[in-house]
C-alpha cells in the first residue's frame, strides 16, 4: 500500500515502501518505583492537548510536565503559557527535543513517524493520540520498535466504566454467548472550530471513520473480545474525498466464533449513540459517550411486541453500573493512569498499541471495502 | 440462684447478654421484652421469657419484683425526643420502684456521655438524656436503698452485634482504613466483659458507682480488627491513608479558595453563563487563559470525584481516648468469652447469615 508521510518541512511525499529506520526494540525504564515521577514531553499543542491532555495531565499524580512542543511556536507559546510550561519549537532536527521518561503524542497521523523512530531510539515511552498510525503494517512494524507497555494508543473510551462492565459480562458470559453489536454514532456535525480543518483533508487523518467512528469500532472489538473484523458489506459517502458517513455490516471473529456486526457512524445525520449487545434474551445497550451505567432490556422491548411499560411508555428495564469514567476528563485521567501503571510495572495497559492493532486492522480493512465499493 | 432480670433482652446487648449469662452457674436469668416477637430468638434459644411493659407501673411489680438484680438495657427510641425522655425517666423510676428492696439496679449508660467524638466536652442529646437519666437513677436509688450501678458502655463487641458484623464485613472485603493504623484506643467492650461486671454485683456484691464498661487495658482498633481477623482466618489488609477519602476540603490556603471557587462555577452554569459577558470585555489572551483554567479546574473536580469514588471511607471513628474508671479488675476479654460462651449454634456467625437461617428452620 502506498504510505503518505510528512517530511520534516511538513510537506507530504508518497512512497512505495516505508522508508524505516531499522531500530531496535527501546530500552526498558528500570526504575518501577510507584512514587516515581516521571517527565513528560508533549508534542503537538493542539486542541486536544490544551483542553484535554493538559486540564488532565495537571491534575495527575506521578507526572512532571517539562515542555509543549509545535512546530508553530505560536501555539506551543500559548499553550505553554495558560499552564507555565516551557514551550519549544519543533525543529527540523528533531533529535533537539527534551528528553523525557515519556511524550505525549499529539500530532496528526502523517508527521508521526519520524517521532516515533526519535522516541523508540531513546528510550521514550509514547502515548499516541489516535489514530497510532494509517495502516496495519506501520502499526507492526512500529509495535516491533517499543516494549509492549512503554507505547499506547488513545482509545481512552476502553476507560469507561460501561465498557469495562461491558466486557466483563461478555468474557464472563452472564447472559449466555453473544450474538451480535450494534453500533450507531453521529450526529449532523458542522463544527468549523480552529482545529477542525483537517476535517477536510482525508490525507491529514480526517474522516469520520478514522476520527469519530474508529472509537466506536474499537469499544465494539474490545467488549467483544474480537481480533478481527472483516467488512461483508459497506457503504460510504464521501464529500471531497473525506468520508462523511459510513454503513457497515462487518463479521467479527473472537475466540468464541463469529458475531455480526452492524456500524453506523455519521456526522450528517444524528444516530442513537449507542452500542448494543444482543444475547439470546436479552440486549444490552450503553452509550457511546462516557457512563458508568448499561440498560439492560428484554428481547421483545427492541420488537415492540408485548411489552410492559411504564406511565410514560418506556419499557421496563435494568440497569448496571460499574466503576469506571464517567466523563471525558475521567476517561483520559484512567487512560494516562493506565499507562503510567504499566510503564512502572512494565506490563502492558489495557491502552497498549499492541492491543489496539485489531482496531487499526478493522479501520484499514473498511476503508479499503470502502473504496472499493463506495 | 440469684434470679437476674435482664430489661430490653430483645435489644442486641440484652440478647448476647441474656444467652452468656444462661449458662452461668449461680444465676437465673430472666430475659424480659415488650411482647414475645421481640422474645422469638431467645426463646428459640432455650430461654425462657417474661412479657410487659416496665414503662408501664401496673406492669413493673410482675416483671421484676422477685429479682435480686436488675439490669436496665431497655430504651424507648421512637425518634420523637419528648415521647422517649418520658419513656426513658419513666423506665428508671418504675425500676426503682418495682425492685425488691435492697436489690442492686444496674443501669446501661454509654461512653457518649463523655463526647468522645468532640475535642471538648460538648455531649450529644442521646448522651445528655442518658447523663440526665443517669443522675435521676442514682438520686432514686439513693432514697430507696438499691445499690446503684452505673455501666457506661462502649462500643458493644459480640457476636449477635451489628458493629462486630461491620467489621467482619470490611476485613473480608479488604478494605479497611483505621485513623492513625488503628493505634488509637477503640473504646471497646465485649458482651462477656459485660457479663462478668453483672455476675460480679450478683455474686460479689462490689461497691456500687459509676463505671465505664470499656475494656482495660484499652484494646487498640488495630487489637479489635486483628482479633476478627484472626476469628474469621483471613488476613487482615489495611489500606494507604492515600486511599481513604478525606473528609476535609482543601480550602485552608489562597490557591484552594481560587479551586473551590473556580470548581463551584463549573458547577453552576447559570453563573459562568453570565460571567461570560463580562469576559469579552477583557483581552483575547486572558480570555483564553481563563478558559484554559476553566477546564482545568473542571478536569481536577471530575478527576477527584473519580479518586473519591475509589477511596474507601475510615472504618471507625477518631474518637479521643477516654480514661476508663473500670469495674475492678476484669480478665481479658478473650478468657471471658470462653468463660460465657453462646450457644453453640451462634458462635462466631458474625457477618454470616447461617445462624438465622439455621433459627428459622427449627
Amino acid at each position: 500500500m502506498a504510505e503518505q508521510r510528512a517530511t520534516e518541512s511538513g510537506m507530504i511525499e508518497t512512497m512505495d515502501t516505508p522508508a524505516k529506520t531499522k531500530l531496535e526494540p527501546s530500552p526498558t525504564i528500570r526504575d518501577s518505583s510507584t512514587d516515581r515521577v516521571f517527565s513528560v514531553g508533549i508534542v503537538g499543542a493542539g486542541e486536544i492537548v490544551s483542553r484535554t491532555h493538559l486540564p488532565v495531565l495537571t491534575a495527575c499524580e506521578g507526572v512532571r510536565i517539562e515542555y509543549v512542543a509545535d512546530k508553530n511556536f505560536e501555539a506551543a507559546r500559548s499553550v505553554g503559557s495558560s499552564y507555565k510550561l516551557r514551550p519549544v519549537t519543533v525543529a527540523d532536527d528533531l533529535d533537539e527535543l527534551p528528553q523525557t521518561d515519556i511524550v505525549l503524542l499529539a500530532v496528526p497521523v502523517i508527521a508521526r513517524w519520524p517521532y516515533y523512530e526519535l522516541f523508540a531510539k531513546r528510550g521514550t515511552s509514547v502515548l499516541a493520540e489516535k489514530p497510532l498510525v494509517a495502516c496495519i503494517s506501520d502499526a507492526d512494524h512500529l509495535c516491533t520498535l517499543y516494549p509492549d507497555y512503554s507505547l499506547a494508543c488513545g482509545f481512552q473510551r476502553r476507560t469507561y466504566g460501561s465498557v469495562a462492565l461491558a466486557k466483563l459480562l461478555v468474557a464472563e458470559k452472564w447472559f449466555g454467548s453473544l450474538r451480535s453489536v450494534s453500533v450507531s454514532e453521529g450526529a449532523l456535525t458542522t463544527k468549523t472550530g480552529a482545529d477542525s480543518r483537517f476535517y477536510d483533508d482525508a490525507a491529514a487523518g480526517g474522516g469520520v471513520l478514522m476520527d469519530l467512528g474508529c472509537h466506536s469500532l474499537d469499544v465494539a472489538m474490545y467488549i467483544s473480545n474480537a481480533f478481527r473484523a472483516i467488512p461483508v458489506k459497506q457503504r460510504f459517502v464521501y464529500d471531497r474525498g473525506v468520508d462523511r458517513e459510513v454503513e457497515a455490516h462487518l463479521t467479527l471473529i473472537t475466540a468464541d466464533g463469529e458475531c455480526d456486526l452492524d456500524y453506523f457512524v455519521s456526522w450528517l445525520q444524528p444516530a442513537r449513540n449507542a452500542v448494543e449487545l444482543r444475547f439470546e434474551n436479552c440486549v444490552l445497550s450503553l452509550s457511546c459517550r462516557p457512563s458508568q451505567d448499561i440498560e439492560i432490556l428484554g428481547r421483545k422491548d427492541r420488537s415492540g411486541n408485548d411489552q410492559v411499560s411504564n406511565h410514560s411508555g418506556a419499557p421496563p428495564m435494568l440497569t448496571a453500573k460499574c466503576g469506571g469514567a464517567a466523563t471525558v476528563y475521567q476517561a483520559f485521567y484512567l487512560e494516562w493512569m493506565a499507562f503510567l501503571h504499566g510503564i512502572r510495572t512494565q506490563q502492558a495497559s489495557k491502552l497498549s498499541a499492541r492491543s489496539c492493532l485489531p482496531t487499526i486492522r478493522a479501520v484499514e480493512d473498511l476503508y479499503r471495502a470502502g473504496k472499493l465499493n463506495p | 440462684m440469684k434470679r437476674v432480670a435482664i430489661l430490653g433482652a430483645n435489644g442486641q446487648v440484652g440478647t448476647e447478654v441474656s444467652l452468656r449469662l444462661h449458662s452461668v452457674e449461680g444465676i437465673e436469668v430472666v430475659p424480659i421484652a415488650r411482647n414475645v416477637s421481640g422474645s422469638a430468638f431467645l426463646r428459640l434459644n432455650g430461654m425462657e421469657c417474661r412479657h410487659g411493659r416496665i414503662s408501664n407501673p401496673d406492669e413493673s411489680q410482675d416483671l421484676i419484683g422477685d429479682c435480686d438484680v436488675v439490669v436496665n438495657l431497655a430504651l424507648s427510641n421512637s425518634g420523637i425526643p419528648r415521647a422517649d425522655r418520658q419513656i426513658n425517666r419513666q423506665i428508671v423510676r418504675n425500676v426503682v420502684t418495682a425492685a425488691k428492696p435492697g436489690a442492686p439496679i444496674i443501669f446501661a449508660s454509654t461512653i457518649i456521655v463523655y463526647a468522645p467524638a468532640m475535642k471538648f466536652w460538648f455531649p450529644d442529646s442521646y448522651g445528655l438524656e442518658k447523663l440526665i437519666a443517669e443522675r435521676m437513677f442514682r438520686r432514686l436509688c439513693r432514697g430507696s436503698q438499691h445499690p446503684a450501678f452505673v455501666f457506661r458502655l462502649g462500643h458493644v463487641m459480640g457476636e449477635l452485634q451489628n458493629i462486630t458484623r461491620k467489621i467482619c464485613g470490611e476485613i473480608r472485603s479488604g478494605k479497611v482504613a483505621l485513623p492513625h493504623e488503628g493505634s488509637c484506643a477503640s473504646n471497646t467492650v465485649f458482651t462477656s466483659t459485660i457479663v462478668e461486671a453483672i455476675v460480679q454485683v450478683a455474686l460479689a456484691s462490689p461497691t456500687p458507682g459509676t463505671f465505664d464498661l470499656i475494656t482495660s487495658p484499652q484494646w487498640s482498633w488495630l487489637d479489635v480488627y486483628r482479633y476478627y481477623a484472626d476469628a474469621l482466618a483471613m488476613q487482615l489488609q489495611l489500606a494507604h491513608p492515600q486511599n481513604v477519602r478525606s473528609s476535609k476540603p482543601g480550602s485552608s490556603n489562597p490557591a484552594g479558595v481560587m479551586r473551590h471557587f473556580l470548581g463551584y462555577l463549573a458547577n453552576h452554569h447559570a453563573i459562568t453563563e453570565r460571567l461570560t459577558f463580562l469576559l469579552a470585555f477583557l483581552p483575547r489572551s486572558l480570555n483564553e487563559r481563563m478558559y484554559l483554567r476553566y477546564l482545568q479546574t473542571r478536569a481536577r473536580n471530575e478527576i477527584n470525584v473519580l479518586r473519591q469514588s475509589e477511596k474507601v471511607d475510615w472504618c471507625v471513628e477518631d474518637w479521643r481516648e477516654l480514661k476508663v474508671r473500670s469495674f475492678g479488675l476484669m480478665p481479658e476479654p478473650i478468657t471471658l468469652m470462653k468463660r460465657y460462651p453462646l450457644p453453640t449454634s451462634l458462635e462466631f456467625a458474625a457477618g454470616q447469615e447461617s445462624s438465622s437461617r439455621e433459627l428459622s428452620s427449627r
